[in-house]
């Protein structure tokens, strides 16, 4: 191959997994952490790091989760992408508010090529909100990656309606994309405020696995973090392949499925943001 | 009658390069407190990190006997005659080479991995 010749193209075999949205208080963490439970579950080897330093969600739950704010400078996003690791997945928690960082960022070191020559695929998280900066900046990254990455739509009825976002064009051609949709599964205020109020009680982060054995918690909370840690395994292991990890065989455990866990998410009526 | 205190039992001089990343990245004492109790169960006030980490750092700081640092302890004379290698970055006071970036934003995902899979 000559010098100036593109490198041929690698299979993919890493997912660097990220949302480039410009959204806050949407659950960009929660979906992270769900999927952080799966890979746990399903035992597939994976690296994440917190870039959220103000809000530091998953490194505070996550002693293994690293925190280093790739955002900061445009020297911090080379450090992070020259030190990628070469486990099948790995996360990426940003900030809201990045987007023009990050894709400026991706443009700089022509990343969507290089990323395509070493086998790494973007995987985005587009959180289908009616919000117009969350639209906009969902449609800039679309529009950027273009067929460069996969896409995961994540719909938070708790947090934001989507009916809006459902009539556009970008969602159109996220649809033509069969892009399968993770719908996050409400949690009641009495659980999320329980949940809280026992890390505050024991003075350390507790993790949705551990939350979900606790014995100080009621058991109504329990059953309902079982029910959103279940929803989100199941949703996550339906779509896992090639959108999160590139071969099945990387899948070590998988979920057992009970009735409930074989139809759409059962409370829908919960869902309801007025509730 | 209580037991004199012994030198450099402080169990923050594990981290101390940690605590300089992170401050570095310019989190609070708090946080930094927090984060040492939160990883390492080390539950300590944020005043005693701090003070800890200037007392670390500081070069007038008398150290005791055996706890210089490494880089100023002198190399045999013997070695250096048969050795005379230039000195090393890190020792050259005047250097003028930017140093390699030693952050590794995904540290803690390697060692997890390389304590969960020892023999890969």
């Amino acid at each position: 191959m000559s010098k100036d010749s593109k490198p041929d193209k690698h299979p993919v075999t890493r997912r660097l997994i990220a949302c480039t949205q410009s959204t806050g208080r949407v659950g960009k963490s929660t979906v992270a952490e769900g999927l952080i439970t799966w890979l746990r579950f399903a035992e597939i080897p994976y690296a994440a790091v917190d870039s959220d330093r103000q809000h530091r969600t998953l490194a505070n739950r996550y002693p293994t989760v690293d925190t280093f704010d790739a955002t900061k400078s445009i020297n911090d996003f080379h450090t992070m992408v020259r030190a990628l690791p070469d486990f099948p997945v790995t996360i990426v928690d940003f900030p809201a508010q990045a987007t023009d960082f990050l894709l400026g960022a991706f443009q700089h070191f022509r990343l969507l090529d290089s990323f395509e020559a070493s086998g790494v695929r973007p995987t985005l998280l587009i959180f289908a909100a009616d919000d117009s900066t969350a639209a906009e900046s969902a449609s800039a990254s679309a529009r950027f990656f273009l067929d460069k990455a996969d896409y995961l739509l994540i719909e938070n009825p708790a947090k934001f309606q989507s009916e809006e976002f459902k009539k556009t064009a970008l969602f159109k051609w996220l649809s033509e994309r069969k892009t399968p949709t993770i719908r996050l599964p409400a949690v009641t205020e009495v659980t999320i405020n329980e949940w809280k109020s026992l890390e505050r009680r024991t003075k350390k982060y507790i993790q949705l696995e551990e939350a979900i054995k606790h014995p100080d918690l009621f058991y109504t909370v329990r059953d309902e973090l079982t029910y959103f840690r279940d929803t989100f395994l199941a949703q996550f292991e339906d779509c896992a392949v090639p959108r999160i990890i590139s071969d099945a065989a990387l899948i070590k455990n998988k979920i057992v499925r009970g009735e409930a866990l074989k139809t759409v998410p059962a409370a829908a009526a919960l869902e309801d943001p007025w509730l | 009658m209580r037991e004199k205190p012994k030198a450099y039992r402080s169990p923050l001089w594990k981290h101390l390069e940690e605590i300089r990343r992170w401050r570095r990245e310019q989190e609070t004492w708090e946080a930094i407190a927090e984060r040492l109790r939160v990883n390492y169960g080390i539950v300590i006030s944020f005043q005693s990190v701090q003070s800890f980490f200037k007392r670390a750092i500081d070069p007038d700081h008398k150290r005791p006997l055996g706890f210089e640092p490494e880089t100023v302890t002198s190399a045999p004379a013997q070695k250096l005659a048969v050795d005379p290698s230039p000195v090393e970055e890190s020792v050259d006071p005047f250097s003028i080479e930017a140093p390699s970036n030693p952050i590794d934003p995904f540290a803690k995902s390697r060692r997890k991995y390389q304590q969960e899979n020892p023999n890969e």
